[in-house]
């Protein structure tokens, strides 16, 4: 149960080695929360668990795989046998492009991480959190869903479909689960080292921020931009010509 | 057995008096008694939801179904002041019945606006806790519908009769209960008020005051240095001067706050110069004022939902009590909220007498403090966990009626009686029919079908 001071008990971090995943887990949990990690390699969920140490009641880890969608109902139902308070879906992969166009079947894994596995967990997960009654769900997307970007559109392509999904959950309620869609600009993770950062691009601890704020009072499901800023700048984006855009995204 | 069909339900969030953390759950309106054990055989889970005073999640049920009993509001008069009353009568319709006939209720907390059933499940105290115990004391016998969907009569030599007392739902659905009123002469009460300096007067001064059968104490959280603990002590016995009287002992509320206070409304600066206002505004010394039982009893019910005074975050109420014998303790408590200028304008430093025999009852005796507080006050979360630190290192609890926000793991530190209270419990209901937000935020539920 969150309480009343928005401190939720349990939290499911989907993409268990994720740096923004875990910022929020950070930025959310207090000694008294029990956290678990979901993710495909139990060593590095371990070591991630490691870095969150004292800070946390307790520390679960739990394999998943997010491309095997049909091994998700038994994985995400086990973990439903206890409350889950916040689930935070955080996996992905990020492509790269060249080498993505070189090799269709690579794009496609991409896609099925990306599109089809972030949806088939968040659709399960808000089935889950609605028959328990209460809880909050946090789909981190992207700006890169927002336009495609010669730079990064398979990468876009996935996320596109989970960014669809999550705004259709946030525009039809559901007054058990209160759903956050976040777009961030580029994050500075280990997801994104060596890559030029993007305008408008911000820390892990800056989005784990934003979700904080959201959540200690979530009345509503929400899409947020962070920065907020960068709400704006999609709008001019998506509207931009493909010249100019070209010229941009280096 | 089968599932049953149970009565026309709609799902709704339910929120506890502070307006924080809401949930969602099917509201049931059982018409009789029939109807409350089809609930209860229903397949889901359930809890029972009075008129919503608790402050926390205790009448929430995440996922599952809450009962309206307010259907359930009879009343019988017995011989010599016992009364069987319904479990969804309102504690108001009760005192306004007895009223005229003589009688009073033996104990009521500081609002009226509570439903029988949520008194016992609460174990509810009243000012006059250090003369005459809480709610449970009072009660003869309780009527309840256990997770085998039976009917029970449960009286004092029966150990499920305690766990329901105190026990926050969790033990069955109670139905009705009979109940011991006390003989009041008069519908006025005659009330003495002193104003206090500092924390040892005040206390000086509650103590000089524990032969009154009812007393309480008001502090000005935010008076500092050699103020620091000023508040006003009142104390009063049911007036003997007077006749029954005709009417309602206790009216409609006067006004009702609307929806519309901002948040942050209730500050540091605001609530400082209420508190300073209410000090000043209070008599040094005077005896023999004559109040109504409303105005001594249930001066906030003037006005209807004054919680949203707090706005859309809403607040919560901490109330610990310590040992007699740990006083100390309970002024660094205060203390603590004092120098954090923790901004609450109901801040209630009362005596406790001796406790309930039931283990999840919250009065022990010694003294006990209760604070309301915006949630949003920056840092709170920490000033609340040091706080609860002081309180379990001195033997003390906080009330679960009151609570919204203390982690499951302090629940046995304060309650050793937990293991106790939940054998009797799992033998009441076995699959786990009786869930609320609290039970589960808590630990106090067995796995089942929450």
């Amino acid at each position: 149960m969150i309480n009343a001071l928005g401190q939720p008990q349990r939290i499911l971090l989907i993409g268990g080695t994720s740096d923004i995943g875990l910022a929020i887990v950070s930025k959310l949990a207090t000694r008294d929360t029990e956290v678990v990690l979901a993710g495909r390699h139990l060593d590095a969920l371990h070591a991630a668990g490691a870095h969150l140490g004292d800070a946390v009641r307790a520390i679960d880890v739990v394999q998943l795989d997010v491309a095997d969608t049909a091994s998700h109902a038994h994985v995400l139902g086990e973990q439903f046998s206890r409350d889950i308070d916040v689930v935070i879906l955080a996996a992905g992969v990020l492509p790269e492009q060249a080498q993505a166009m070189a090799d269709p079947h690579s794009a496609v894994e991409s896609l099925a991480v990306n599109g089809f596995g972030a949806a088939s967990l968040t659709l399960l997960s808000h089935r889950l959190l609605a028959k328990q009654g209460h809880g909050q769900l946090v789909l981190l997307s992207t700006v890169a869903a927002a336009r495609p970007r010669p730079s990064n559109f398979i990468y876009g392509a996935g996320k596109v479909m989970l960014d669809f999904l999550g705004q259709g959950l946030v525009e039809s309620p559901d007054p058990r689960v209160n759903v956050l869609l976040v777009r961030p600009g580029f994050v500075h993770t280990k997801m994104t080292v060596g890559m030029s950062a993007a305008p408008f691009s911000v820390s892990a601890a800056r989005v784990a921020e934003g979700v904080a704020q959201w959540s200690a009072s979530a009345r509503r499901s929400r899409v947020i931009w962070v920065p907020s800023l960068l709400a704006n700048v999609s709008r001019v984006l998506t509207m931009l010509p493909l010249a100019v855009l070209k010229r941009l995204d280096r | 057995m089968e599932p049953k069909k149970v009565a026309d339900s709609v799902w709704s969030p339910q929120m506890g008096w502070g307006r924080t953390s809401p949930s969602v759950s099917r509201v049931i309106k059982p018409l009789d008694v029939a109807g409350i054990e089809a609930a209860v055989m229903s397949g889901s889970a359930v809890i029972a939801r009075g008129l919503g005073r608790s402050y926390g999640d205790a009448a929430q049920n995440a996922g599952g179904a809450v009962l309206d009993l307010a259907t359930l509001n009879s009343i019988a008069w017995g011989e010599a002041g016992i009364v069987t009353v319904g479990a969804g009568l309102c504690l108001r319709d009760l005192i306004n019945d007895a009223v005229p006939r003589g009688w009073f209720v033996p104990v009521t907390p500081g609002t009226s606006w509570v439903t029988i059933g949520g008194a016992i499940a609460a174990d509810v105290h009243g000012k006059n806790h250090h003369r005459d115990g809480s709610f449970g004391a009072h009660v003869l016998r309780i009527g309840i519908v256990d997770g085998r969907g039976d009917r029970l009569d449960l009286t004092p030599s029966d150990e499920r009769f305690w766990a329901t007392i105190g026990g926050m739902g969790l033990t069955g659905i109670i139905i009705d209960a009979t109940v011991q009123m006390i003989p009041i002469p008069s519908r006025h009460m005659t009330v003495s008020t002193r104003r206090t300096a500092d924390f040892d007067s005040t206390v000086e001064a509650l103590m000089s005051a524990d032969s009154a059968r009812y007393s309480v104490a008001w502090l000005d959280s935010l008076a500092t240095g050699a103020a620091c603990g000023r508040g006003i002590v009142t104390f009063g016995e049911h007036s003997s001067d007077a006749g029954a009287g005709k009417g309602d002992a206790v009216a409609a509320p006067r006004i009702s706050a609307p929806e519309i206070f901002p948040d942050q409304l209730l500050n540091r600066r605001t609530v400082a110069a209420f508190n300073s206002l209410w000090f000043r505004l209070a008599p040094s010394h005077r005896d023999g004022q004559r109040q109504s039982l409303a105005e001594f009893f249930h001066p906030l019910d003037a006005v209807a939902h004054w919680n949203r005074v707090y706005g859309t975050r809403g607040f919560l109420q901490y109330q610990c009590v310590v040992p007699a014998g740990e006083l100390e303790i309970l002024r660094r408590i205060f203390t603590r909220f004092v120098d954090a200028q923790v901004p609450s304008f109901l801040t209630v430093l009362k005596r406790f007498g001796a406790a309930s025999n039931a283990p999840l009852s919250f009065p022990i005796p010694g003294w006990t403090l209760t604070l309301d507080i915006p949630t949003d006050v920056p840092g709170l979360p920490a000033i609340l966990a040091a706080a609860d630190d002081l309180v379990t290192h001195a033997g003390g609890r906080l009330y679960l009626a009151k609570d919204s926000r203390m982690p499951a793991r302090l629940m046995p530190l304060m309650y050793p009686r937990l293991g106790q209270w939940q054998a009797i419990r799992d033998a009441m209901d076995p699959s786990g029919v009786f869930t609320s937000d609290l039970g589960s935020r808590l630990g106090l539920l067995r796995p089942g079908r929450g």
